[in-house]
């Protein structure tokens, strides 16, 4: 009986354990396949992705083509440089209100059209200017002013000049010739232009010292020399050309030919300091007199450029002679970098000359607005002060005037 | 005393075999290459060169061919370093600096192109072509050339 009982009660336990043990296997079956089936689903996704990119990836024709399309934009590129004529131009509208004897008055400034061309070492440049300023604040109004009467339309229907027309060779960094019309090296007449000047107007002396242009040879150069991470650097620039003969109304037949030169220094920059240029010019030449006379003329000035962060400081001095009658004069125009967009510049400048019976300091204050480096819309206010001198007559003495000017300059 | 003995160098020697398998920090490099074309026999510029060079004041090579510099796109991230430290200037002040090269000498910007393979076809084609890549980005139709004195910017550790 014990026996079977005990046989029994084992033969239950083998049952019970199995029955027990089911749920426990079907859980465990269930989990396995329900890890399969995800393990499915997601090899199904990945051959989905897989079929995709199949789809989108580039066939070996596609690569050949994307190949000779940049081969050709390379050589379209490179043929475009080498055989390019760089044309660009600017346009500068003022408008200007004072209280001197000219009306107020709109002027087309300036219509410039620049050609520049490189030929391996040869350059090519010719600058043509549309000008229609009537009641130019450097002209008196009986016209005896500087040499810029002559040149300077009064009629009000605009003319057209070439202000340049030269070609350089260039030889080395030491060495390179340019002949033809060309600007004075002074850094006021090489950067003259609209687009590149904070104010409307140049400076009241700039005339009436420097020639603006001579016709002749200029040597120039540079040479360098290691500082840190920047260099100094030394140029150069002498000319020989035809004499500035007042009003250009007779060709230059004098065996005398002007001479100048000048030699610029460049200080190694760095930090905020990003360009401090000295240089000192000079010129000799011969000028025509309203006797129909020749004289010797002698011009010798100073000149400097620091830009340093967001400051600017551009200040010249020159001072010249002609038989026994001196002049000089001067600006010192410090500037302030606002931000990308906005400029500030001040600008005092002097000129004293009794060969044109004329002395006067003049005080600019202005803004610039330059949304983009082709566009400057500029404003300023102005004040003239003449002052008298020995060489004026006291009734040509000029009483002191304010005025405000606006301009609109494009580059294109 | 022994258990603690025996922790202790425990712990140091896991400590170095943590640093050993650190990774090592990758050396400073700088953030572009300057390359020209195999014809091209310059082998080191210095930076003062390279500006002269990328601002057009120098337009020949020494041995006599024009120098065609040429620039990435305004916008490229590339371009902007490179403005920065070679030239000293931002890309908007070279802009301003072109205004003022095309009124007073005639002169036009480097061309530019957005994408290194570009480049790299470019500056092979062109004998006197010089440009800048990522280092990444130079194969063997280039040149490489050596910079003295181009800072580097230290790599990101991993």
């Amino acid at each position: 009986m014990k026996r079977t009982l005990v046989f029994l009660a084992v033969a239950l336990l083998f049952c019970v354990a199995p029955a027990s043990a089911q749920p426990n296997e079907l859980a465990e079956l269930k989990a396995q396949l329900l890890a399969q089936q995800t393990a499915i689903q997601q090899l199904l996704n990945r051959i989905a992705v897989l079929e995709k990119q199949q789809a989108a990836t580039v066939t070996k024709p596609d690569l050949e083509r994307q190949e000779q399309a940049q081969d050709d934009a390379v050589n379209s590129m490179r043929e475009t440089l080498l055989g390019k004529v760089n044309l660009s131009g600017y346009y500068n509208f003022r408008a200007f209100a004072d209280g001197s004897e000219t009306p107020a008055a709109f002027q087309q400034h300036h219509l410039g059209l620049i050609l520049g061309k490189q030929l391996g070492r040869f350059s090519f440049f010719t600058e043509l200017e549309l000008q229609n300023i009537p009641h130019h604040p450097q002209i008196s109004e009986t016209g005896e002013s500087s040499t810029e009467m002559a040149t300077t339309d009064l009629s009000g229907e605009g003319q057209v000049s070439v202000e340049n027309a030269w070609m350089e060779y260039s030889q080395n960094q030491y060495l390179n010739i340019r002949v033809g019309k060309q600007l004075s090296p002074q850094y006021w007449w090489q950067n003259h232009y609209p687009n590149l000047t904070y104010s409307t107007d140049q400076p009241i002396y700039l005339r009436e010292l420097f020639p603006p242009e001579i016709i002749g040879v200029m040597v120039k150069g540079s040479a360098s020399r290691p500082a840190g991470s920047s260099e100094w650097g030394l140029g150069y620039n002498v000319y020989v050309a035809n004499n500035e003969l007042e009003g250009n109304e007779r060709g230059d037949l004098t065996r005398q030919k002007s001479w100048g030169g000048r030699v610029q220094v460049r200080m190694p920059v760095g930090g905020f300091l990003k360009k401090f240029d000295v240089a000192a010019d000079m010129y000799r030449g011969r000028i025509a007199l309203d006797t129909n006379q020749l004289a010797d003329d002698s011009v010798f000035g100073f000149e400097s450029q620091l830009e340093s962060g967001p400051f600017r400081l551009n200040a010249e001095y020159a001072h010249g002679e002609t038989l026994g009658l001196t002049r000089f004069g001067y600006y010192v125009e410090p500037a302030f970098r606002v931000n990308d967009n906005w400029l500030t510049f001040y600008r005092v400048e002097g000129l004293e000359s009794a060969r044109v019976q004329r002395a006067e300091q003049r005080h600019l204050a202005g803004v610039n607005f330059r949304p983009l480096p082709q566009i400057a819309l500029k404003m300023e206010y102005y004040r003239s002060l003449p002052k008298s001198r020995s060489f004026i007559d006291a009734s040509e003495i000029r009483k002191p005037f304010n005025g405000v000017a606006a301009a609109a300059v494009f580059f294109f | 005393m022994k258990p603690v003995v025996l922790t202790f160098l425990a712990l140091v020697v896991s400590a170095r075999a943590v640093e050993t398998q650190r990774p090592p920090v990758p050396a400073a490099r700088p953030p572009f290459t300057i390359v020209v074309n195999f014809a091209n026999p310059v082998d080191t510029l210095t930076v003062a060169e390279l500006r002269r060079i990328f601002m057009k004041q120098q337009r020949l090579w020494a041995h006599g061919d024009t120098i065609v510099p040429v620039d990435w796109d305004a916008a490229s991230q590339m371009r902007q370093v490179f403005s920065r430290t070679v030239l000293g200037r931002s890309v908007r002040e070279m802009a301003e600096y072109w205004v003022q090269q095309s009124v007073t000498q005639g002169l036009a910007p480097p061309s530019t192109l957005n994408s290194g393979l570009a480049v790299a076809r470019f500056v092979a084609m062109v004998p006197g072509a010089i440009a800048y890549l990522s280092p990444d980005a130079v194969d063997r139709s280039v040149k490489r050339v050596r910079i003295d004195g181009l800072p580097v910017f230290p790599a990101q550790s991993r």
